[in-house]
């Protein structure tokens, strides 16, 4: 039976010229698993919206969604950014809010309540402050807060984009948990689905809003593949490995390659390193006198020309490092010396614009560091990758994608002339496409500079890197060469090497079977 | 020590803390009451650790303590003559009262919201006026989201930016960071208010999973209390039934302490 009907629908923003859907029809079954994939800007979010009337945005809308039911109480939508979405104080609280508001007798939203948080495990959080909490453990306190009345269908959109890979295990986990246990209907939109896949029925490509392949999981990817649409990467990067069969998970991988003989060029380190740029000794920090130290004894060193990666779980220490290592905290004991200048770009790289459009923030920063605006037209002609990057000098910072911020804040930096850059992890929530270019950009730049990558993502470290420290407590445990870091992990290693791992070893990345340059 | 209402429902605690500001600030025309109300609030302010927004204010307060002579001339004891003004030893009094009024309230209101739980307070008006006690959670909360914000966008600017020298470029660099954490705060409000309206917001006839029944201890506290204001206002020994009243939320955290600890020793 079907939950949502959908009838040539259309949509136009308004203000705006062009349709950003055109012509969608589709259906959406009771208890299935649809998850909706593209590029940034293909209108994934806006068709998620428009399933639910309540945060439909404003413009022009054709044809029909039909959903019968009431849509506050029965299907629940969880956005991109676990903060900007809680409205409470406390879990308890903002668990309490959706009931609350539907006039629910108090007894029987006490009773929802205690169920929900069983359901998902956050018991314990229930009487913490959502600014005491992780943003996974937010995520899934959001996902509890629309699942408390029990709704039909959940909606999400891009819940992982904010999250690292520990936290999207644990909403995956919750998201299996929903859909196996109690049949509700998912509706998914995302730029990575591994560790979802198997749950996931059908997939939905949606391309400049237009709907390009609609049908079960392993048809759409293995035809993404065929088509080299680089979106095929969303399902994990197992399907070059096999020509396009669609494996789902490591040990299904590891099967595939005991029985296969796949040949594949070994990983290559392109370090060559340059002059010192930083030295750290026995560097210790803490926030306050009364907590514990954030960083203990960490001594490293940074070469021109080279990339260092930096790993480690949620509250390991990578961004206090970072910041640390860039001069914007200051160390306790230890000593830095730095020999070049060094820049800074947060996980959320929108607070590194204080103006309202790209150009006029540049001049600003141009004009207070004294900087001749000569420079702007100097770095464009040296680095060929920024070629485009003058079409997204007019717009607000907040209007660009992902992908396309990463760009603008990087050419900031490099506009900025320091040769020592920070990036707290630059991928989350970028679409394939927009990773590929990163690297690109990355490989680029690390010429005359040298770049320091704090990330969850191992292929990206493994890709991009030179060498590769791990941090644990505080505590740098390891500083090794990336193949050491990606061959002797278990965990914080790429899928590939962990499914390759005793039947053919080397075997880290896509780019090594020639599948992706 | 740690202070708190615990056991005692928020109405309790909103009654005490209204009546307590009222009669420090009704201590102001008499030394007797003054100073042991300045003393307790300061007790207060080092046990709860809440003194820091005092200490922010010690100076401004010290000027105008200093200045209000300047303006205000009555008085017999002339120190000395400003412009042939004199500036009098009584107008100096009378600007270190109010002096100790402002510093203790402040150590009074901060301490007060250390020692309330503002979600419940919040919840009990959400009984009477819903949207506004939303309303004033929601602020309660972007108070600290704004300020992590600004501490993000300061220290990125601080990164991109060679150190500011003159007051003009370090004025132009803080009013353009403001402007970017509001715009912040406004980007993150719009979802807000969209993920407020999908949950049913804006519906008619909302529950509250709050009780605001008052307990026993409530009783005995609020009555203990007004037996304190009664014999304070009739107007005997009235220093010594301000400071206890001033001091019943310690002697009853004390007396809570007493029975916990033979509770554990019968366990």
């Amino acid at each position: 039976m079907a939950l949502f009907t959908i009838e040539n629908l259309s949509f136009k923003y308004e203000g705006e010229n062009d349709y950003t859907l055109h012509n969608l029809s589709f259906e959406i079954k009771e208890g299935e698993t649809l998850a909706v994939i593209g590029k940034t800007g293909s209108g994934k979010s806006t068709l998620l919206r428009l399933l639910k009337k309540s945060v439909t945005p404003k413009g022009e809308l054709l044809g029909k969604v039909i959903f019968s039911g009431n849509e506050i109480s029965e299907i629940g939508f969880v956005f991109q950014n676990p903060y900007d979405q809680s409205v409470c104080e406390t879990v308890y609280d903002e668990i309490c809010f959706c009931p609350q508001n539907l006039g629910i007798d108090p007894n029987e939203i006490r009773r929802r309540a205690a169920e929900v948080c069983s359901f998902f495990g956050i018991t314990c959080l229930v009487k913490k402050k959502l600014s005491e909490l992780s943003g996974g453990e937010i995520q899934l306190v959001n996902l509890a807060a629309v699942s408390v009345l029990s709704p039909k269908a959940i909606i999400l959109d891009e819940p992982y984009a904010q999250l690292d890979p520990i936290s999207c295990d644990k909403l995956s986990t919750a998201l299996k948990k929903l859909k196996n246990e109690l049949g509700t209907s998912i509706i998914i939109s995302s730029h990575s689905l591994y560790g979802f896949l198997q749950d996931i029925d059908r997939v939905l490509v949606l391309e400049n809003g237009r709907c390009t392949e609609f049908n079960n999981t392993e048809k759409v990817f293995s035809n993404l593949f065929e088509k080299k649409n680089l979106l095929y990467l969303v399902s994990g990067s197992f399907l070059p490995l096999c020509g396009g069969k669609l494996i789902k998970t490591v040990k299904d991988a590891r099967k595939y390659l005991s029985e296969n003989k796949v040949s594949f060029s070994p990983l290559t380190s392109t370090e060559t390193p340059g002059e010192t740029a930083l030295v750290a000794k026995n560097i210790y920090f803490k926030y306050n006198k009364k907590y514990d130290d954030a960083l203990f004894g960490i001594s490293l060193e940074i070469k021109k020309g080279t990339v260092l990666g930096l790993s480690g779980a949620n509250g390991s220490g990578k961004t206090t490092l970072m910041k640390v290592l860039a001069g914007i905290k200051k160390p306790y004991a230890g000593r830095i010396n730095s020999y070049l200048d060094s820049v800074y770009l947060p996980q959320d790289a929108r607070l590194t614009f204080v103006k309202d459009s790209v150009y006029e923030d540049i001049k600003f920063m141009c004009e207070m560091s004294e900087i001749d605006e000569s420079v702007i037209q100097m770095t464009l002609e040296k680095y060929p990758i920024f070629k485009d990057i003058d079409r997204l000098f007019s717009k607000h910072p907040y209007d660009l994608s992902g992908g396309e911020l990463q760009l603008s804040a990087l050419f900031k930096v490099l506009v900025s002339g320091k040769n020592i850059i920070f990036l707290d992890e630059p991928t989350k929530g970028l679409d394939p496409y927009s990773k590929i270019d990163f690297i690109k950009l990355i490989n680029d730049i690390k010429k005359d500079n040298a770049v320091v990558i704090s990330s969850h993502d191992t292929e990206l470290l493994t890709e991009v890197c030179d060498k590769v420290g791990m941090l644990f407590c505080g505590e740098l445990i390891s500083l090794e060469s990336v193949k050491d870091f990606v061959f002797k992990n278990s965990f914080f290693t790429t899928p590939l090497a962990r499914a390759s791992r005793g039947i053919c070893d080397g075997l880290a990345l896509l780019s090594q079977l020639g599948g992706i340059k | 020590m740690t202070i708190h209402f615990k056991n005692l429902n928020e109405i309790s605690g909103i009654f005490y803390f209204l009546i307590s500001s009222v009669l420090i600030t009704l201590s102001a025309d008499d030394f007797n009451l003054l100073i042991p109300c300045f003393m307790i609030c300061i007790l207060y302010g080092i046990f709860l650790e809440c003194f820091k927004t005092a200490l922010f204010c010690l100076p401004g307060v010290i000027l105008l303590v200093l200045l209000n002579p300047l303006f205000n001339h009555t008085g017999n004891t002339p120190l000395f003559y400003v412009n042939d003004n004199p500036y009098t030893l009584e107008a100096l009094i009378v600007g270190i009262r109010y002096g100790m009024i402002m510093l203790s309230l402040i150590i009074w209101f901060q301490a007060s919201f250390r020692v309330l739980n503002l979600n419940r307070v919040f919840h009990l008006l959400s009984k009477i006026l819903p949207t506004t006690a939303l309303m004033l959670t929601m602020i309660y909360k972007s108070t600290n989201d704004i300020n992590a914000r600004r501490e993000e966008v300061s220290s990125c600017q601080k990164s991109f930016l060679k150190p500011q020298k003159g007051v003009i470029k370090k004025i132009k660099l803080l009013s353009a960071e403001l402007l970017a954490v509001s715009q912040n705060a406004l980007e993150g409000s719009v979802i807000k208010g969209i993920s407020m309206s999908s949950r049913g917001f804006e519906l008619k006839g909302k529950t509250s999973v709050y009780k605001i029944k008052l307990k026993r201890d409530d009783y005995i506290f609020i009555c203990i209390s007004l037996v304190l204001l009664l014999f304070y206002f009739i107007g005997v020994a009235k220093p010594v039934f301000i400071c206890v009243f001033l001091l019943l939320p310690a002697i009853y955290q004390i007396k809570e302490e007493i029975k916990w600890h033979f509770l554990q020793s019968k366990i």
